[in-house]
């Protein structure tokens, strides 16, 4: 029985520098044995810093950099490289995205309602269903469309313009939707609204989300599951809210109680992690946190952890986590998960 | 109490192709010696033009700036540009958002740091290069001798952070602005360079303008916050007071569209409709009212004055019923 | 007393009371910004009576070109019948610039014009596939490089000899270089941008993406460059009419005319610079020109 998506084993290594005979001298491991699994209508959250591969594994499942290695399966068909396996390639047309920067996503010089009718229009659509289509979605997404079909990119607020970016991905009917930072550019009284209209259409379309965020919060309120992400590894995964309530991996731990105070009386004292996420062109052995972790033993430098099942569909990398391995329970991470204010 | 900064009847208005963009209107700010203020807002709120104004970093034939603005003791609206320059770097700092571009890429840290100290001191390259040092240990940089001779693009973003306030502190400013410092910054860095701030200021007894989008850094930092829209500021006041009992409807609405954490996913967030508005006319009226759940149409009148408290200022015409109006059904 | 809830079509209307006027294409924008720059309308104005009048040379002119008396040869600027004067052949200034005009508008425009389609689809094809397909296109445009734009046009002109189809193959070939490179340049930096990768992301094959998306947003940056090349492709024109190399005599050029009568110099000097004047004018307002376009086309966000 497996998932409704699926991902196995998803890799991707950029070179960077080349000598002269053009072999690189140095790769960066953006996405190393990333899988995860989710089932039809959920949102799944990704969660992690800058540089821990999240975005690299959106751009992977939508091929637009070719995975060194993987496996996507949806609904029972494989797709990726190997025998019995669809191209990539053919995955677009069930999955679509919708990017961070709502004005660089648009082609400045194409009305909106061109940008929405050019997906269904390359795949087969007449101009007459394909206009259609685009005025029906822009409906949907709350815009006017006598207002709007006939205006241009610049002529819509970043709100507007995110609206627009959904109607587009929505346009070819694509049951996942990866929402890459979609919403992490807006105002906050706007990303209220664009929230709001994700969650309407989700249902409306019966759509399944990948919610790539830094924005803990946010993702806590929109996802099902989880997973948190760390120099391009899964380092936990699991049903959102036994996550955030009480993190397994100590880096899940850390980014939580990272969050701002909602009141002055809770004010931090100390940070949680010391010095920035390590560059992923030569990233620590053995566990890749291990610098930073504040329960690191000195096997965490020498054994890469692997993703554990430790109940209630949770996983977590971590050798102190574990079940059985005689670690937990004894040093417990301390949550400093915030509560709303009183 | 003195107040190091006041702030009077600002007004500042960009002259563009288009048009004039009334970017800030009528703006009355107070900060006394050693607190913080946040001034919160959204994109084009008029937050960050507000703060520049103190340094006078806009662009003198493009800006139209009135008002009056006094800093430790000085109308900067009056000064020269020698008396200016003096000014800046030494007695009032700024941090930005992006350290890659404030710093030069083409010299070492340290003697970007050394250079600003030698400008406003007069001292010795020596006497320079030890302040650089001595700044570098404050911030807690590690290894900080070697950091001194590194180039700003061999520093990682936190680190450059931290290089930057260092570049800032380095003349003992009595007043530091900082724009948007920790937006640009990973979350479990983010907190680093706040609780560094918050030590600094304490340590060096400093008063700090802090501008921000985002409640939570609002929060950590402030002592006191004005919530700045469409120009103006709509709501002032204690950071505690403010955050848990906001008067001004734009406030409430700001706070109850903010993802809290453990939220019921069941609850829809209480968005406010519509945009921010566009700022190429003097908006004389309420400009939040066309977004306000509790417009009525003396909404669309000219502001009177604002309501004052001994501690609290917020400007909304239907106040007295407006305030406690919470749209967050949980608190 | 609160008003009621904002409906749904209330939200549309706040959100998008934010534009009153309505909407105008993106050209139609630009236009409308060209047209409020005086030093534009003013070179645009000055660009569009030299083309008239270039076309209407033969309905207009009051004398024929190529036909003169040695009598009145080299009569100054205002001579009864003569407004311009005569040149050294006693032919009228006035007929023979116009028609001259409609020699050097043809050598500055044709050659940037057919540069500009050709260099934008290799650029395009460099920048957009980028690989083998750069390196092959980017370092034979470098090999065109590593000479003067003039040495080359005299070479390339030299070698195939005078004529006037010649010289313009050969200033066409000096421009396709440099207008390549900007394609390069400039697609380079659009394919990398958002919404190539979600028109790729929605199916779309390479070629539809470069026809929809990478094209149009090239086209402008590199419009803006080929109309300030014109102004340089005149200059040069008229250098290789100057050398002997473009047009023969007794066709009016201004460039070959320039050549002619730079030995009357002395005699002359009000009537033997004038067709330097006209060269100089028009580059001057192709240049200005393009840097309005420039300003116009600069779409804020």
């Amino acid at each position: 029985m497996t998932a409704f998506l699926q991902v196995e084993g998803l890799q991707k290594y950029f070179p960077i520098g080349k000598n002269f005979l053009g072999r690189p001298t140095q790769v960066v491991k953006a996405v190393e044995d990333v899988s995860f699994a989710t089932e039809r209508g959920k949102t799944l959250g990704i969660v992690g810093e800058s540089g821990c591969g999240k975005s690299t594994t959106a751009r992977l499942l939508m091929d637009l950099s070719p995975p060194d290695q993987g496996r996507i399966t949806i609904d029972g068909q494989a797709y990726g490289k190997g025998a019995g396996r669809k191209p990539i390639t053919a995955l677009r047309k069930r999955m679509q995205m919708v990017f961070q920067d709502s004005y660089a996503s648009l082609n400045a010089r194409l009305t909106i309602e061109e940008s929405i009718a050019f997906g269904p229009k390359i795949n087969g659509a007449s101009d007459r269903e394909a206009s259609t289509k685009a005025r029906d979605l822009l409906d949907r997404v709350g815009l006017d469309p006598d207002n709007f079909i006939r205006r241009y990119p610049h002529e819509l607020s970043g709100g507007q313009r995110q609206r627009v970016n959904i109607a587009r991905a929505l346009a070819i009917d694509p049951e996942i939707v990866i929402l890459d930072e979609a919403v992490s550019a807006l105002d906050k009284s706007v990303q209220a609204q664009v929230l709001n209209l994700l969650a309407d259409l989700k249902a409306e379309f019966d759509l399944t989300y990948l919610f790539i965020s830094h924005d803990l919060n946010v993702v806590q309120y929109v996802s099902d599951d989880v997973i948190v992400m760390y120099l391009g590894q899964v380092v936990e995964s699991g049903p959102a809210q036994a996550m955030y309530s009480t993190p397994a991996h100590p880096y899940t731990a850390a980014l939580l109680s990272a969050l701002p105070a909602l009141h002055p009386k809770d004010r931090k004292t100390r940070a949680p992690l010391e010095g920035d996420p390590p560059n992923p062109i030569s990233p620590p052995s053995g566990c890749r946190f291990h610098p930073r972790c504040p329960f690191a033993e000195p096997m965490c430098a020498e054994t890469v952890p692997l993703l554990a099942d430790i109940g209630g569909g949770r996983h977590v990398a971590c050798h102190m986590r574990v079940p059985g391995s005689g670690y937990p329970d004894v040093r417990p991470i301390v949550t400093v998960a915030p509560s709303p204010t009183a | 109490m003195d107040n190091i900064v006041e702030v009077r009847d600002l007004c500042v208005t960009f002259k563009t192709s288009e048009g004039s963009v009334y970017a800030v209107s009528n703006v009355n700010l107070d900060l006394a010696e050693g607190k913080t203020l946040a001034l919160l807002g959204e994109s084009g709120s008029g937050k960050s033009v507000t703060m520049k104004s103190l340094m006078r970093l806009h662009p003198p034939h493009k800006t139209q700036i009135t008002g009056s603005i006094q800093v430790a003791g000085r109308d900067v609206l009056a000064l020269g540009n020698r008396e200016l320059s003096d000014m800046r770097g030494k007695d009032i700092a700024m941090v930005f958002q992006e350290p890659m571009l404030a710093f030069d890429p083409v010299f070492k840290v340290g003697d970007q740091i050394a250079e600003v100290v030698m400008r406003h001191e007069g001292c010795s390259y020596e006497a320079g290069r030890d302040r650089a040092l001595e700044m570098m240990e404050c911030v807690h940089i590690p290894s900080p001798r070697k950091r001194l001779d590194a180039y700003p693009h061999e520093m990682s973003g936190g680190m450059r952070q931290r290089a930057m306030i260092a570049l800032a502190l380095a003349c003992r400013p009595t007043v530091l602005l900082a724009d948007e410092p920790t937006t640009a910054l990973d979350a479990t860095v983010q907190i680093q360079v706040l609780l560094l701030l918050r030590e600094l200021q304490r340590e060096f007894g400093m008063s700090m303008i802090f501008v921000t989008h985002d409640v939570g850094v609002a929060i950590e930092v402030a002592d006191e916050i004005a919530v700045m829209y469409g120009g103006r500021i709509v709501e002032q006041g204690p950071v505690d007071e403010v955050m848990t009992d906001p008067w001004h409807p734009y406030t409430q609405g700001l706070l109850g569209a903010t993802v809290y954490p453990n939220m019921d996913p069941a609850t829809r967030l209480v968005s406010i409709p519509g945009a921010p508005p566009q700022l190429y006319r003097q908006i004389t009226e309420c400009a939040f009212a066309p977004r306000c759940p509790h417009a009525t149409d003396e909404c669309h009148d000219p502001l009177p004055p604002p309501t004052q408290t001994d501690q609290r200022m917020a400007r909304c015409i239907r106040l007295p019923e407006v305030a406690g109006a919470l749209p967050r059904a949980s608190v | 007393m609160q008003t009621t809830p904002k409906s749904a079509n209330a939200l549309k209307a706040a959100d998008g009371g934010k534009i009153a006027t309505k909407s105008r294409g993106y050209w139609a924008t630009v236009w409308l910004s060209l047209s409020r720059d005086p030093i534009s309308i003013v070179c645009a104005s000055i660009l569009v009576l030299l083309v008239l009048i270039a076309i209407l040379a033969p309905a207009i002119a009051p004398y024929s070109p190529s036909q003169g008396a040695m009598v009145d040869r080299l009569l100054p600027i205002g001579s009864p019948g003569h407004p311009l004067g005569t040149d050294e052949l006693g032919r009228d200034m006035l007929t023979r610039l116009m028609y001259g005009g409609r020699m050097s508008l043809l050598m500055g425009i044709l050659p940037v014009f057919v540069a500009f389609a050709i260099g934008t689809s290799l650029g395009l094809m460099a920048g957009f596939f980028g690989g083998w397909v750069n390196t092959l296109v980017m370092r034979t445009t470098d090999v065109f490089f590593a000479f003067p734009a003039v040495l080359l046009a005299i070479a390339i002109s030299g070698a195939l000899g005078p004529g006037l189809g010649n010289s313009m193959f050969a200033l066409t070939l000096v421009f396709i270089p440099p207008i390549a490179r900007v394609a390069e340049s400039v697609t380079t930096r659009v394919r990398l941008l958002d919404f190539v990768d979600a028109a790729r992301a929605s199916g779309a094959n390479s070629l539809t993406i470069v026809r929809v998306h990478v094209f149009n947003n090239v086209m402008g940056v590199v419009f803006i460059y080929a109309t300030s090349l014109v102004s340089v492709c005149m200059i040069l024109a008229a250098g290789l009419s100057f050398l002997g190399l473009g047009v023969k005599p007794p066709t009016a050029e201004w460039g070959l005319m320039l050549n002619t009568l730079r030995q009357s110099i002395y005699v002359q000097p009000w009537v033997s610079v004038l067709p330097g004047f006209m060269i100089f004018t028009t580059s001057l307002c192709f240049n200005l020109l393009s840097d309005g376009l420039r300003g116009a086309m600069d779409l804020k966000r």
